[in-house]
C-alpha cells in the first residue's frame, strides 16, 4: 500500500465531519440548473430497441468473447470473459447475435470499437440470476469478483471499474456516496434517489461490509430536496449506523471527486494520488444502486438511468435504458424536433461532449442526452481578446491561473504550462463559462494536454530507440572482440598442432617467406613471360588501367569550374589542340612500341607532356586570366591577332609599330614570342610535310624557269641588250614562286 | 441525422466583454455629471471628442493590423479609454490636447503592444502622463467652478474656447483660469503644494483665500460621484473589491502615518481621499484588468503599492497629483507581482 499514515483522515477530522462541519472549495460557478424539465416525472422504461450494440473493446483491449455470430443470447448472459481489470459485458436483452464488428462507441473520439450487435426478439427472456444468499457471510474477494462479473463501472461519468476501487482499499476511514449531480439538466441520480432510496441504502450496506469504513457520508446538493427527503425517510426506517446525509450548497463543480472530498473533509487529495491516500473511497449513487442489484438480486448491470432533456425534445424525463440501445431510438421515442443547427450533447452542458450523428449506442457512462435549442444554449460568440479580468482564476476549483495557461497554451510553451500546473486542470469548464471574451479555455487546455502527451510519447520513443541503438552497438562490439579472440585462439591451436606434426618446425613462417620471395621475383618476369603468373598479369592489367586513366585525366584538369566563359572556351580550344598534338605525337611514338603496357604508359606520359606544352604554347596567349583588366585583354587580343598575322606572313614585319602603347607593345612582344614558339612547335610536327611540298614546288618552278631561260637563250641569244632585263625578270619570277610556295 | 460539434462547456454566462465595458462607462456617469455641473460643458465636449478620436484611431490601427474592425470596436475598450482621458484633463484644455492624448493611448500604448489584453500600461494614464509632461501649462489650467467665474461663460463660449483657446468675448483660457480675486486657479492639491513650498502649514492653507477659492469643493464632489459609480460596479461584481479596497485602505494608512508624523506639513488622509483622481483611480483606473495584477494576493499588493507611490509623490514629490505616475509604476511591477503571488493549486501544497 502506498498510503502513508500521515495523510489519512484523523479521528479528530472524522469527529468534525460527524458533528456537521462542512468545508468549501475554491471558486465554482452557479449556472442555470434547468433540472425541473426532467425531474418531475417517474423514471420510465425506454423499452427494447430492435438492435443492441454492446461495445466489448476498451482502450484497445479485447477480452475473449463467449458468443459468436448467429448465437442466441438471453438477457443477462455474459458476452465476454473476465480479462485483466476489465469488467464483463452482458447481453441486455434476449435475441440473436447478428454481427461482431467495429461500431462507433459513445466517446468524444468517435472511434469505432469492437461491438456485439444483437437483434432482439422482444421476449426479453432472462437467464437465471444466481443470488448470493447472504453477502455478509461472503468474503470481500468473492463480493468484489461478483461486482466485476456484474460489469459494474462508475456510473457518475468516468466509468472507472468499481471493483478496482474496492479491491485496493484497505484502512478506509470514510466512504462518500456522491449524489451531488452538480451539472445542470441532469436528474438521473435525483430521480433514482427519489424512487429507490431504500435500495441505495442496501447497496451502501454492501459497500460498508466490503470496505469497513468508520463513517459513510451521502452528499447531496441542496437543490434536490425531494431526494434528500426520500433518503431521510429511508434512513429513519433502516437500522444502519454510521451513515450521515449531508446536504451541500449547490455549486458547480462540487460533484467532482476532488472537490467533494474537500467539501466533506476539508482535505485535498495530493496531486497524482488516489483518495485512498486519505482513507477515502467515493462511489456514485447510481453505482451503489447497481451494486445492490448485482449482489442482492444477482442481476448484472444491464441498464442505466438516462436523462432525456433539452427543449429540442418534445418529451423529457428520465428513462431506464438498456446498455447498447441506439441513441436514435431514444431520440425517436422522445420526439426530437431538430432545429437548423442542432446540437446533441452526451452528459451535461458544462462537461458533456457532442455527437455528430446519433447512430451510437448508450454506454454505461451515458447519464444524459441533451438536445438543446438555440435559445437555451446559444452558439458561443466569436472569441475576443483576453482582457486578463481574472474571472477564470476566481472560479477555478483547482486554483489555477487560466489566463496564464491560455497565454502559454497559445504559445505552446509546454514547460511553462507544467509550471502553471496544467495537469491539475479537471476540465470542469468553469473558466470558459465565466469568460467575458468567450474564449474556449478548456478546448485550449485539452489541445495543449494532448500535445504535451504526444510530445512526451515521442521523447519516450526516441529514448527507447537510443538505448536500443547503444545496446546494439555494444553487442556488435562485443561480438567482434569475441570473434577476434576466437580466431587468435584457433590460430594458436593450429600452430601448436602443426608444430607437433612436423616435429617442431615452423612451417607457416617458411611458407610466408617463400611467398614473399615469389612476390619479389614476380614483377621482373612479367614482361618476358606473359601468362606465367596470375599476379603478374593482374599487375599489368592494373598498370594499363592506370595509364588509361592517367591519359584520360590529363585532358580534364584544365577545365576549372568557375572560370569565365572566355577562359573555358580558350581551355576547350587548347584541349582540342592538345588532343590533336597528342594524337600526332602518340601516333608517332606509340606506333613504334605497340602493346607494351609500361612503355605505352611512358609514351603516353611523354605524349601528354608534349601535348600539354604544345597546348600551352598555342593557347597561352588565348588563355586570358580572369583577373586581368579589360584593357590589357583587348590589347593582348589585338597583339595576338597581329602576332598571328605576322607569324603567318613573315617574321620580320611586326617590328615597325613605334607609336603603340607600352602595355600593348609588351603584350604584343610576349604574344609574338609565344606565337613564334607556337609556330615553331607546331611546324615541327605538322608543317614539315607542307614545307617539303613547298620546296618541291619551288624546285620544279626553278627548273621551269631554267628551261625557259635556256630556251630564251637559244631563241634570243642575239638580243644581248635585253639580256640583263630578262635575267632580272627571271629572278623576280623565281622569288615570287618561292614566296607563293612558302605561302602554300 | 447530423449534429453540429462543439467543445464543452456549452453553457456560459451571458455577460460579455462589451457589456462589462458598457457597465463601466455607465458607472462613470455620476462623476461626469457632477464634473459638468461644476465646470460647465467643457468635460462633455472633451468626452465627445475623445470618444470620437478613440474609435477612429482604433479603427485605423485595426485596419492596418488587418483585424476585424467592427468586431473589435464593439468591445468598447477604446471608447472607455477615450472617456477616461477626457475626464482626466482640464475642462477647457485646447482640443488638440485630448486628440494627442487619445491617439497616443490607443495607437501607441494599446495597439502597438498587441491590442486589448496585451498592453503593459494603462493607456489612459500613459496618455495623461505624456500630456502632463509635454504640455504642463495647458494640463494644469483648471478653470474655476462656474459660480466663482468672473465672467459669464456660455456654451458657445466654451465651445469656442475649446476649439480656439478664446471665448467669443475674446478671453483666453488663461484669463478664465483666474478667479475673482485675481489668483490663478489651481486644483486643491496644487494649491496645497504651493503653500507648503511657501512654508505655510496645513491649517493656514485650509484658511487661505487661495485654497478657499480653489475648486476643492467641486473636486470633492466629483470624487464622491466616482465613489458612487465604483460602489455600483462592486455591487454588480463587475470589478472585484481587492484593488479598490486595498488602494483606499493603504492610502488611508500611509497618509495617516505621514499626517501623524507631522500634521502641519502633510495633507490629511481625508484630503487625500477626496482630491485629485483618488476615487476615479481606485474604481476605474487601477481596476483596468489588462494592466493590473491578476491574482488575488497580487491585486491587494498592487493596490497598496500604488497607494504608497501616490502618497509619496503627493507629500514629497514634485507633481501635484500622482495617480497616473503611480499607476504606470504599478503596471511595471505587475509581472513580478503575478509571478510571486500564484495561488496554491489543489493537491499541490505540502
Amino acid at each position: 500500500m502506498t498510503s502513508k499514515p500521515n495523510n489519512l483522515l484523523s479521528e479528530e477530522q472524522l469527529g468534525k465531519i460527524l458533528s456537521g462541519k462542512q468545508w468549501s472549495f475554491h471558486g465554482g460557478i452557479h449556472p442555470q440548473e434547468n433540472k425541473q424539465q426532467s425531474n418531475q416525472s417517474l423514471i420510465s422504461d425506454a423499452g427494447i430497441p430492435p438492435f443492441l450494440v454492446i461495445a466489448v473493446e476498451h482502450k484497445g483491449l479485447i477480452p475473449e468473447l463467449l458468443v459468436k455470430v448467429g448465437d442466441s443470447v438471453l438477457k443477462g448472459q455474459p458476452l465476454t470473459k473476465v480479462y485483466g481489470a476489465m469488467v464483463v459485458q452482458h447481453a441486455t436483452s434476449s435475441g440473436v447475435v447478428r454481427a461482431i464488428e467495429k461500431r462507433t462507441d459513445l466517446h468524444p473520439s468517435g472511434l469505432p470499437v469492437l461491438s456485439v450487435v444483437i437483434e432482439t426478439d422482444g421476449l426479453d427472456k432472462s437467464i437465471d440470476y444466481k443470488k448470493i444468499a447472504d453477502y455478509k457471510k461472503e468474503t470481500d474477494a468473492a463480493l468484489i469478483e461478483a461486482i466485476q462479473n456484474a460489469g459494474i463501472v462508475g456510473l457518475g461519468g468516468a466509468g472507472f471499474p468499481s471493483h478496482l476501487k474496492l479491491a485496493h482499499s484497505k484502512n478506509i476511514k470514510l466512504l462518500i456516496i456522491n449524489a451531488v449531480e452538480c451539472e445542470p439538466y441532469i436528474t438521473a441520480d435525483d430521480r433514482l434517489m427519489q424512487e429507490h432510496s431504500e435500495e441505495i441504502l442496501t447497496g451502501i450496506d454492501v459497500l460498508q461490509h466490503i470496505l469497513q469504513p468508520q463513517l459513510t457520508v451521502i452528499a447531496v446538493e441542496d437543490n434536490k430536496p425531494d431526494a434528500i427527503a426520500a433518503l431521510n425517510r429511508a434512513l429513519q426506517k433502516s437500522s444502519q449506523a454510521n451513515i450521515i446525509l449531508r446536504s451541500i450548497p449547490t455549486r458547480y463543480p462540487s460533484g467532482s471527486e476532488k472537490q467533494l472530498i474537500e467539501i466533506i473533509t476539508g482535505q485535498q487529495t495530493p496531486f497524482e494520488k488516489h483518495p485512498t491516500e486519505l482513507g477515502i473511497v467515493m462511489h456514485n449513487v447510481g453505482t451503489v444502486f447497481a451494486i445492490k442489484e448485482a449482489i442482492i438480486d444477482g442481476q448484472p448491470l444491464l441498464s442505466r438511468i438516462v436523462t432525456m432533456t433539452g427543449n429540442a425534445l418534445h418529451k423529457k424525463g428520465n428513462a431506464r435504458v438498456r446498455i447498447g440501445t441506439p441513441i436514435q431510438y431514444l431520440l425517436d421515442k422522445y420526439q426530437l424536433l431538430p432545429a437548423a443547427e442542432q446540437k446533441l450533447i452526451i452528459g451535461g452542458p458544462l462537461m458533456g461532449f457532442t455527437l455528430s450523428h446519433s447512430d451510437v449506442p448508450v454506454s454505461k457512462t451515458c447519464n444524459c442526452i441533451l438536445a438543446p435549442n438555440q435559445q437555451e444554449l446559444p452558439k458561443p460568440t466569436p472569441e475576443r481578446a483576453c482582457i486578463r479580468c481574472g474571472e477564470c482564476a476566481q472560479v477555478c476549483p483547482v486554483e489555477l491561473l487560466p489566463q496564464q495557461l491560455l497565454w502559454y497554451a497559445k504559445s505552446k510553451d509546454h514547460q511553462k504550462l507544467g509550471e502553471y500546473n496544467l495537469p491539475s486542470c479537471i476540465e470542469c469548464g468553469a473558466c470558459a463559462f465565466v469568460c467575458p471574451s468567450d474564449i474556449p479555455l478548456v478546448e485550449y487546455y485539452r489541445i495543449a494536454k494532448a500535445e504535451i502527451n504526444s510530445a512526451e510519447k515521442e521523447a519516450e520513443k526516441a529514448e527507447t530507440a537510443r538505448i536500443r541503438f547503444e545496446n546494439r552497438q555494444a553487442r556488435l562490439q562485443q561480438a567482434k572482440l569475441d570473434r577476434q579472440k576466437k580466431h587468435k585462439e584457433a590460430a594458436a591451436k593450429r600452430l601448436q598442432q602443426l608444430k607437433e606434426q612436423e616435429g617442431g618446425e615452423d612451417l607457416i613462417a617458411a611458407a610466408v617467406a617463400r611467398a614473399k620471395a615469389k612476390k619479389e621475383a614476380a614483377p621482373e618476369s612479367t614482361d618476358n613471360k606473359p601468362g606465367e603468373s596470375k599476379n603478374a598479369a593482374v599487375a599489368a592489367a592494373v598498370a594499363r588501367a592506370k595509364a588509361k586513366k592517367a591519359a584520360a585525366n590529363s585532358e580534364t584538369p584544365q577545365t576549372e569550374p568557375g572560370k569565365s566563359k572566355n577562359a573555358a572556351v580558350a581551355a576547350a580550344i587548347a584541349r582540342a589542340k592538345a588532343k590533336k598534338a597528342a594524337a600526332a605525337n602518340s601516333e608517332e611514338k606509340a606506333a613504334t612500341e605497340p602493346g607494351k603496357s609500361k612503355n605505352a604508359a611512358v609514351a603516353a606520359a611523354v605524349a601528354r607532356a608534349k601535348a600539354k606544352k604544345a597546348a600551352a604554347a598555342s593557347s597561352e596567349a588565348a588563355q586570358t586570366e580572369p583577373g586581368k583588366s579589360k584593357n590589357a585583354a583587348v590589347a593582348a587580343a589585338v597583339a595576338r591577332a597581329k602576332a598571328k598575322k605576322a607569324a603567318a606572313a613573315s617574321s620580320e614585319a611586326p617590328q615597325t609599330e613605334p607609336d603603340k602603347s607600352k602595355n600593348a607593345a609588351v603584350a604584343a612582344a610576349v604574344a609574338r614570342a609565344k606565337a613564334k614558339k607556337a609556330a615553331a612547335a607546331s611546324s615541327e610536327v605538322a608543317q614539315t610535310e607542307l614545307d617539303n611540298q613547298a620546296v618541291i614546288a619551288a624546285r620544279e618552278e626553278r627548273k621551269k624557269q631554267a628551261r625557259l631561260h635556256k630556251q630564251q637563250k637559244k631563241d634570243h641569244s642575239q638580243i644581248s641588250g635585253d639580256d640583263k632585263q630578262a635575267r632580272i625578270a627571271a629572278a623576280v619570277a623565281k622569288a615570287k614562286a618561292k614566296k607563293s610556295a612558302h605561302k602554300e | 441525422m447530423a449534429f453540429i460539434n462543439s467543445s464543452s462547456p456549452h453553457q456560459s454566462v451571458r455577460l460579455s466583454t462589451s457589456q462589462l465595458m458598457r457597465m463601466v462607462i455607465l458607472c462613470l456617469l455620476p462623476g461626469i455629471i457632477l464634473q459638468s455641473y461644476f465646470f460647465g460643458f467643457g468635460p462633455l465636449l472633451q468626452i465627445i471628442l475623445a470618444a470620437l478620436v478613440a474609435l477612429l484611431s482604433e479603427a485605423f490601427i485595426l485596419k492596418l493590423r488587418q483585424r476585424a474592425v467592427i468586431h473589435t470596436l464593439k468591445d468598447g475598450s477604446a471608447l472607455l479609454t477615450g472617456i477616461l482621458i477626457a475626464i482626466a484633463i482640464p475642462p477647457l484644455a485646447p482640443w488638440w490636447i485630448v486628440v494627442i492624448g487619445t491617439v497616443f493611448a490607443i495607437i501607441f500604448v494599446k495597439q502597438l503592444y498587441g491590442g486589448l489584453g496585451q498592453n503593459l500600461f494603462n493607456p489612459a494614464m500613459a496618455a495623461y502622463v505624456l500630456l502632463l509632461v509635454s504640455f504642463p501649462v495647458q494640463m494644469t489650467s483648471w478653470t474655476p467652478v462656474q459660480s466663482l467665474q468672473p465672467f459669464s461663460v456660455t456654451l458657445l463660449d466654451q465651445i469656442n474656447a475649446f476649439l480656439t483657446g478664446f471665448t467669443l468675448d475674446g478671453y483666453s483660457v488663461k484669463q478664465l483660469s483666474i478667479s475673482i480675486d485675481g489668483l490663478t486657479m489651481a486644483t486643491p492639491l496644487d494649491s496645497a503644494r504651493n503653500a507648503f513650498n511657501a512654508g505655510q502649514t496645513m491649517e493656514q492653507i485650509l484658511n487661505s483665500s487661495a485654497y478657499q477659492n480653489s475648486s476643492w469643493q467641486a473636486i470633492r464632489w466629483v470624487n464622491i460621484g466616482f465613489l458612487l459609480g465604483g460602489a455600483f460596479l462592486l455591487y454588480k461584481r463587475i470589478i472585484h473589491w481587492h484593488i479598490p479596497i486595498s488602494f483606499i485602505g493603504a492610502m488611508i494608512i500611509f497618509s495617516a502615518i505621514a499626517y501623524v508624523y507631522n500634521p502641519e506639513f502633510n495633507i490629511s488622509p481625508l484630503f487625500h481621499l477626496f482630491s485629485g483622481a483618488t476615487m476615479l483611480g481606485a474604481f476605474f483606473i487601477l481596476t483596468d484588468p489588462v494592466s493590473a495584477a491578476t491574482t488575488v494576493k497580487g491585486r491587494i499588493i498592487y493596490g497598496a503599492l500604488i497607494a504608497l507611490i501616490v502618497v509619496i509623490i503627493r507629500n514629497i514629490g514634485g507633481y501635484p497629483d500622482a495617480v497616473a505616475f503611480a499607476v504606470l509604476l504599478g503596471n511595471m511591477c505587475v509581472p513580478l507581482i503575478d509571478y510571486y503571488t500564484q495561488p496554491k493549486v489543489y493537491g499541490r501544497g505540502a
